[in-house]
């Protein structure tokens, strides 16, 4: 009456921020072969996102790595499609499922105790397709209204069911205050998978600054080796008409040697000759000059005889 | 709110709720084997055919290097679908279907895909380097390792180490048959048994069963 009402007021608004704050309480069941589901454990959770923008919720001590959205698997939604459940009520709907589920017991039946039947069909995917069609049945019991979670002491809490290592959510249905395993929603080691497979395929790409800065490179090296090429090819005509003259003027100053040495050949011909024909000469002259000092000399002789005598 | 009695959802239980099995319960195998037949509409021709089937390599035919990898897949193939080999008294054998399949097909033709590709002659792993053939041995058995824990191929619990197993033993013969590698064998187990215990850790919670 003094205030009461105030005080509760304040502890309403102190949950109400509980519930929007990033953190959750997380609980894991598992039903360990009977009826019994044990609770196995229980701790609090941080909303966050993850490198692949994915809304996850992480508990670093307790290895808890889950998504906090859920989505039903494509082969439940297909499925819906191929037993043609848009046109049927929900009584038509179990109905057709439960004919089915009694084919495929029937099958596994015979394919468990006549072994031969499993070249006809093979055991492990005849399984699963019962494991579906009871999942698909079991997913129309759910009620439509509810949540993933309900508060509890204003926090937001989400509860699993392990089986074999998978953690799947449970359905609270508003009506009929319940709540189900829904093994029609993709279990996180799925994800977990495709994030493993995006990781290796991105650690095994090239790093994408790195394959900029090679591209940057590449281009650089290309324009530098452009314009080397067409200076290149500029200079070429030039150096091709240099080489030309050069090759003229080569070709003159050939022309000239020989020229020269033709004519100086000629002079030394000449000259030979006319030594050769000097010299003839020279040795005629000097035979005459001989013949006749020998005939003078014998004069000579002659007298000096004489004059001894 | 330690423990509360629920009933568990029925999606893991092997009966229903049909009891038209039970009066099939009573009946021989003999008669099991007739009632299936008219059940499912298969002739005794196609049982014939199908039940029994004859090896497409036998060892002897192994000499010849192409076949190897297609000898070891056909094997792989006929032992996860629960196939035995059996020796008649001709001394002839035969594939005879007396076991449950171990995988669901999905797994079973991407694993023989798998080894295919793994000793195909074109990509023979004798003539390729040892360090090259260390990764691509790793590499296949990676993806069948993981093919085994995909929850969308479908395989029993109990035998993914009987499955890891069939394909260390596959990868094993390939291995000592090509030779040259043969010394490096023990390494690359020893690497992969730590590989699959990693792989254990890692995909069981510790919430799990």
């Amino acid at each position: 009456m003094f205030g009461f009402g105030n005080k509760k007021k304040k502890k309403d608004s102190k949950d109400t921020n509980k519930v929007s704050s990033t953190l959750i309480n997380v609980k894991v069941f598992s039903a360990l072969g009977g009826d019994l589901r044990t609770l196995k454990a229980s701790y609090s959770a941080v909303e966050q996102r993850n490198d692949f923008g994915e809304l996850v919720s992480i508990n670093d001590k307790f290895n808890h790595d889950q998504d906090v959205d859920f989505y039903m698997e494509s082969i439940y939604r297909e499925m819906q499609v191929l037993l043609d459940f848009r046109s049927k009520s929900s009584e038509q709907k179990t109905k057709t499922l439960n004919s089915r589920i009694h084919k495929q017991e029937k099958l596994i039946f015979y394919l468990d105790k006549v072994p031969e039947l499993n070249a006809f069909y093979n055991y492990q995917d005849e399984w699963a397709k019962l494991r579906d069609y009871r999942i698909l049945r079991n997913y129309l019991k759910i009620d439509e209204h509810g949540s993933y979670f309900y508060i509890d002491g204003g926090v937001r809490t989400y509860e699993f069911d392990a089986v074999d290592g998978f953690l799947i959510p449970r359905w609270h249905g508003n009506d009929t205050y319940s709540s189900y395993p829904d093994h029609t929603r993709t279990k996180k080691i799925k994800i977990q998978e495709d994030l493993i497979f995006q990781r290796e395929m991105a650690s095994r790409r090239f790093d994408i600054k790195l394959m900029g800065y090679a591209g940057m490179f590449f281009l650089a090296n290309m324009i530098l080796l452009g314009v080397l090429g067409y200076g290149y090819y500029l200079g070429y005509d030039k150096l091709s008409n240099i080489d030309n003259e050069a090759i003229m003027a080569s070709k003159e100053c050939l022309q000239n040697t020989v020229d020269v040495n033709n004519q100086f050949s000629s002079i030394i011909k000449d000259n030979f000759d006319f030594r050769k024909r000097m010299l003839m000469q020279n040795i005629t002259l000097q035979e005459e000059h001989y013949v006749e000092s020998e005939k003078k000399g014998n004069l000579i002789e002659k007298t000096i005889n004489n004059l001894n005598k | 709110m330690s423990s509360e009695s629920v009933k568990p959802s029925d999606e893991f239980r092997i009966r229903g709720d049909f009891e038209d099995l039970e009066d099939l319960d009573k009946l021989s195998k003999l008669e099991l084997k007739e009632k299936a037949k008219k059940e499912f509409n298969i002739s005794d021709d196609d049982w014939k055919t199908k039940v029994e089937v004859e090896p497409m390599f036998s060892k002897e035919t192994i000499d010849d290097i192409a076949n190897i990898d297609k000898y070891f897949a056909d094997r792989l193939k006929n032992t996860l679908s629960g196939k035995r080999l059996v020796r008649t008294g001709k001394g002839e054998e035969k594939w005879v279907q007396n076991g449950k399949a171990v995988a669901g097909s999905l797994l079973i033709d991407s694993a023989v895909g798998i080894i295919e590709t793994f000793a195909n002659k074109s990509m023979l792993i004798s003539n390729v380097r040892d360090q090259d053939f260390n990764m691509q041995f790793e590499d296949a058995f990676k993806k069948i390792s993981d093919l085994v824990v995909m929850p969308n191929t479908y395989v029993d619990v109990n035998s993914i180490r009987i499955i890891l197993k069939q394909f260390k033993d596959t990868f094993w013969n390939i291995g000592s048959i090509l030779g040259k590698t043969g010394k490096n064998m023990e390494s690359y187990f020893l690497a992969l048994n730590k590989y699959s215990d990693e792989t254990d850790n890692k995909y069981r919670s510790k919430f799990g069963d």
